[in-house]
């Protein structure tokens, strides 16, 4: 494709024990980064999910120069920015908030970063990113009148039309409303593998990073919790933290105790609930948390064979897929188990569920990290 | 007699009150019914005409005054032969009365306004870009006392500001003035512009610093032209309270630095009081006060209605 061959591919982005420590007087020190250490490839889409407050925007903003790092280095290619003003980093960031200039109009808008350059043919590299984007027809508009979805493309515009070596996009969807989300979401992923842009997707919102990111980067308390695929993060939590942020609806996370028996081994659940795993604990008992997903929960009669015993809470018959809310006697966490559209139970009425043991994680207590239990 | 005609007494006793909850309320929805409401509206209407004649009418008055001559000054109330010769004595046209030099007054009076005017917004627009957008030692020590320039009586430092005036040279002199000035001024640029960098995202700026301007130029190109109308706004609201200054020139100044605000008076003293003469030089100096107001009028209404694009 033409396109793909005039645009100029990314570069390597490397964090390199990159940490950032707030100091104010009179207060305790605040540990927004905690030396991370992360390598986005070129033309790579990586996605930095977290709660907010886990230093995912202290992060970008450190790659945009925004703010400079306490310790640690960034790299973009071979050459370290850290204490390069912003503008000579080429870098470009799309922001939560748009940040257009209000009185310019569209053109204008994504011109400007070329003019305050100097470079040339702002005007024509305007329109054709504008063409691309499709926002050709806007482009004498002033900001003020668009649509948030427009609005994102226009900021999404004005970064890319300086071709930078790195897009930081900060929050691209979390203003738009489901529609212009969903087109939005395609228009990204369809312009970031046509340009392949190093792109880094700040977001709080795992939706976004599961659907459009290369690799998710899940971050929380300063540090990463996991990094990888996002098939890797949602069926093999590294830890606690990513079990429970990764995936809607939730995880169950019931804790117990986990005992070797012959041929596998035995969770006591918190409550009288027991369940049997073929696979290897080691010999002391340990505390766990054992975690599934709802959809990995199957829904029996009370008497099936190796199945758990449980009382319905509440059924909650959505569009696509039934939620069944169940409680197991003695635990005090209830369980979420996502059922067939057409199932039907009442509250009070018992259940029986059976485990998908593939598909069963366990975490030791202590740590929250997660313990690998059978071969792969 | 109230239980003769019961029906016409709820009826006069109904309009007020209907009117004086609309006005009271003064918004939508107090009544569903429309009655009420617009006869509320019209109460609310004439409510403005009669403040609007309360405030305009010493206005008027002075107008008047200033057409009457010294004869009919305290003898006719609206009726009398308007002349001019109140605008002569003031403009120095008219060789009979004992001079004033008011023309003089009027410059320094333009001088001084404009002058600490532009010095306050030379460090008053970086200083409120400042307090808006970093958290330093003091801000708001100095935010304070900033403001209590304006909530301080001027009586209160005037004395020893003579003092020191006095002896470093600056009585009476224009420097003097926009000096002593800014303690009315400065605090007014810095409070409102302040909230104007305030409502602006600081994206704006790291937009544009990533686009390729240092944070100076950020800060010159892109937020100080979208805060344009709250320097405006700030700076005419400045000019009007440093143009109508009273105790500072009347104090600070002697014959060479004087203002329009003290100028004026010189025409009460004498033999017998000019009011008329007064009226038309009060009328005059409303003149530079009122030309800018209307010459910034489009950026005052913009900046009631602006604000950077959110989402």
């Amino acid at each position: 494709m033409a396109d793909r061959q005039s645009a100029r591919a990314g570069k390597r982005l490397v964090l390199d024990k990159l940490a950032k420590r707030f100091q104010r007087k009179g207060q305790q020190q605040v540990i927004a980064v905690n030396g991370i250490d992360l390598t986005v490839n070129e033309g790579e889409l990586l996605g930095l999910l977290g709660p907010s407050g886990c230093g995912k925007s202290t992060t970008l903003r450190m790659i945009a120069g925004l703010e400079e790092p306490t310790s640690g280095d960034i790299r973009i290619g071979e050459r370290s920015i850290v204490g390069s003003p912003p503008h000579a980093r080429n870098v470009a960031v799309a922001f939560e908030n748009y940040a257009l200039y209000p009185p310019l109009t569209v053109r204008e808008n994504i011109a400007f970063g070329l003019r305050a350059r100097k470079e040339k043919n702002a005007d024509q590299r305007a329109r054709e990113v504008a063409d691309r984007l499709g926002i050709s027809h806007l482009l004498d508009r002033k900001p003020g009148g668009l649509s948030s979805g427009q609005k994102q493309a226009v900021s999404l515009a004005r970064a890319i039309v300086r071709e930078p070596d790195v897009l930081l996009l900060d929050e691209p969807l979390s203003h738009l409303d489901a529609a212009e989300r969903d087109s939005t979401r395609r228009e990204l992923k369809r312009l970031q593998r046509e340009t392949g842009y190093t792109t880094v997707l700040v977001t709080h919102d795992q939706q976004e990073a599961l659907s459009l990111a290369d690799r998710i980067a899940v971050m929380n308390a300063g540090v990463f919790q996991q990094v990888g695929t996002a098939a890797e993060v949602y069926d093999r939590p590294a830890n606690l933290f990513v079990a429970d942020f990764v995936g809607e609806p939730r995880m169950n996370l019931v804790a117990g105790t986990a005992v070797a028996i012959p041929g596998g081994m035995r969770i006591h659940l918190s409550g009288d609930a027991v369940l049997d795993l073929a696979g290897d604990i080691g010999a002391q008992p340990r505390d766990v948390t054992l975690g599934i997903r709802p959809q990995d929960l199957r829904v029996g009669r009370p008497d099936d064979a190796g199945a758990l015993p449980a009382t319905v809470f509440a059924y909650e018959p959505l569009q696509e897929v039934g939620r069944l809310t169940v409680t197991l006697p003695g635990v005090e966490n209830r369980v979420v188990v996502e059922t067939h559209h057409d199932y039907w139970a009442d509250g009070g009425d018992m259940v029986g569920l059976k485990f998908n043991p593939e598909r069963t994680h366990l975490f030791d207590n202590a740590t929250g990290a997660r313990i690998e239990w059978q071969p792969r | 007699m109230a239980t003769d005609k019961p029906s016409q007494q709820v009826h006069q006793q109904a309009i007020p009150e209907a009117q004086g909850m609309a006005v009271a309320a003064s918004g939508p929805a107090v009544d569903p019914d429309a009655r009420p409401r617009s006869i509320g509206g019209i109460g609310l209407d004439l409510l403005t005409i009669a403040y609007f004649a309360f405030a305009l009418f010493p206005i008027i008055w002075i107008l008047m005054l200033s057409f009457k001559s010294q004869d009919q000054l305290f003898t006719t109330y609206f009726r009398f032969d308007p002349t001019l010769d109140s605008y002569k004595a003031v403009l120095g046209l008219s060789s009979t009365t004992e001079s004033v030099p008011f023309m003089k007054y009027f410059l320094n009076s333009l001088i001084a306004s404009f002058g600490a005017v532009a010095v306050s917004l030379l460090v008053g627009v970086p200083a409120a870009y400042a307090f808006a957008r970093y958290q330093f030692k003091g801000a708001n020590d100095m935010l304070f006392t900033l403001l209590s320039f304006r909530f301080a009586p001027e009586l209160m430092v005037i004395i020893p500001v003579y003092v020191i005036y006095q002896k470093i040279g600056l009585f009476d002199r224009h420097l003097g003035l926009i000096w002593v000035y800014q303690l009315i001024t400065l605090p007014l640029i810095v409070w409102i512009l302040r909230s104007y960098f305030q409502d602006l995202t600081p994206e704006l700026e790291q937009s544009a610093m990533l686009d390729g301007y240092n944070r100076w130029q950020a800060l010159v190109k892109v937020v100080v032209p979208l805060v344009k109308p709250g320097i405006a706004a700030a700076a005419l609201l400045a000019f009007i309270f440093a143009w109508n200054s009273f105790i500072f020139p009347f104090i600070l100044t002697g014959s060479n630095a004087q203002t329009v605000t003290v100028g004026a008076l010189a025409f009460m003293g004498g033999a017998k009081p000019r009011y008329n003469v007064t009226a038309a030089a009060a009328l005059i100096s409303l003149i530079p006060p009122l030309v800018l107001a209307l010459s910034i009028q489009r950026y005052l209404v913009r900046g009631l209605t602006f604000g950077a694009v959110k989402g």
